[in-house]
């Protein structure tokens, strides 16, 4: 049991409600072998994806309640779909258990069938953060100059911080999605197929499509865990969330501008 | 007397200077000649991605930051290997060990062929993509006019 997992165990036995950006209460798993194939284990179930909006804004934000939900719909509509991956190493999977058995491995092919459930919840202060939580900071201004071009966004990949402007994210409602998917590991879409994607590096209002491949590559970070996520409940380790946060928006070449009475 | 110095002296300088002009001639070509073997070779974001999703490494290298089984490295312990270390495990131990666990895993029996047979700059590519793994990433996204007046 990894010390995740006794927490999340502790957590529950205390009645409390599990947190962080990853959080599920047991997959379904089901093995599939046809003689002379590789054996197929189904993967279905509910997974909770939270992502924490710190308003860092210094003027109003009258928009912030429709943009966070336009995103969060958005995020749960590009996370939908079915993903297969071949030859996945695991621990192998006991039918008799019904549970992974750690002691011995197995390669298999895995079909995702997974149900994300997001959640965007505004949060003021920062002891609202924890160290495994999803967050998405909304700036008044982000200095970082690149040729010429005005910086709308700016994350850490895999695990975030990311961060938004809020006169832009009013300006280009699909920017925020695009930040927290850098979260979960896609990278920029460069040259003549960046016009309609999503994660094309320089932001539109007509760019939102996201390819069958990004849909692996975040469901592949997402299930990183698949053996603990089986076992009930369970919570995402930590990604240092806040100290990352305090670190990312105070490094000068980065050229935040942001309420600091409000980062407290 | 003096213009038979001066003659010598001349040869003497010319002589120099072809010697001087064919080192440096020398010089140039093989200087050039290690600008076209280094060239040839460029390590290419995209291209060293594309590959390292082609051969799958966290397949078995979890993205998880415990170990599937004892002896198999996460992917964070496989980017952390110095890059000649890397170049060893990869291209001349070959996972040779773990090959009886492959035999009827067919797509992963070709993802192993395929890094035996990758060329010198493929391999360089994908063994940046596994040093970047552990690298931070900074993502701009940029919009094409300022939305926000300077102050
Ligand atoms: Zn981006």
């Amino acid at each position: 049991m990894t010390l995740n997992q006794l927490f999340a165990k502790v957590a529950l036995a205390q009645g409390k409600k599990l947190s962080g950006g990853i959080t599920c209460n047991g997959l379904r798993i089901q093995l599939r072998h046809a003689p002379g194939k590789m054996p197929e284990l189904l993967v279905t179930g509910d997974v909770t994806l939270t992502i924490k909006v710190f308003d860092l804004t210094t003027t109003g934000v009258p928009k912030l309640h429709s943009l966070i939900a336009a995103t969060q719909s958005n995020i749960a509509n590009k996370l939908r779909g079915e993903t297969m991956e071949y030859d996945r190493y695991l621990s192998n999977y006991d039918t008799k258990a019904n549970k992974f058995n750690k002691n011995t491995q197995a390669l298999y092919n895995v079909r995702y069938r997974i149900n994300y459930i997001v959640k965007l919840e505004k949060i003021s202060r920062l002891s609202q953060l924890s160290g495994n939580d999803f967050v998405l900071a909304v700036v008044d201004r982000i200095g970082f100059k690149t040729d010429n071009l005005n910086t709308s966004g700016l994350t850490d990949g895999k695990g975030g911080p990311a961060t938004v402007v809020y006169n832009d994210w009013c300006k280009y409602p699909n920017i925020s999605t695009h930040e927290f998917f850098h979260t979960l590991g896609l990278g920029h879409i460069k040259g003549t197929s960046s016009k309609k994607s999503l994660m094309g590096e320089v932001a539109g209002t007509h760019n939102n499509a996201v390819s069958l491949n990004e849909l692996f590559i975040m469901n592949k970070y997402l299930m990183a865990n698949l053996v603990d996520m089986s076992n009930g409940q369970y919570a995402s380790p930590t990604l240092n969330t806040a100290e990352n946060l305090r670190k990312f928006l105070n490094n000068p070449t980065n050229g935040f501008k942001y309420n600091k009475a409000k980062f407290r | 007397m003096d213009l038979n110095i001066t003659k010598l002296s001349l040869g003497n300088l010319l002589l120099v200077l072809l010697t001087l002009s064919c080192i440096n001639r020398n010089n140039d070509s093989s200087e050039t000649l290690a600008k076209i073997k280094t060239d040839t070779c460029k390590i290419d974001q995209e291209k060293a991605d594309a590959l390292g999703s082609d051969i799958s490494c966290t397949s078995c290298h979890t993205l998880a930051e415990e170990r599937v089984s004892p002896n198999v490295f996460t992917m964070k312990e496989v980017s952390d290997m110095d890059s000649l270390k890397l170049r060893d495990f990869l291209f001349i131990i070959k996972h040779k060990k773990n090959l009886s666990l492959y035999k009827d895993a067919p797509i992963t029996k070709q993802r192993l062929k395929k890094i035996d047979s990758l060329s010198d700059c493929d391999r360089k590519n994908l063994i940046h993509y596994i040093k970047e793994y552990n690298r931070p990433h900074l993502y701009i996204l940029r919009t094409a006019e300022d939305t926000i007046p300077e102050k």
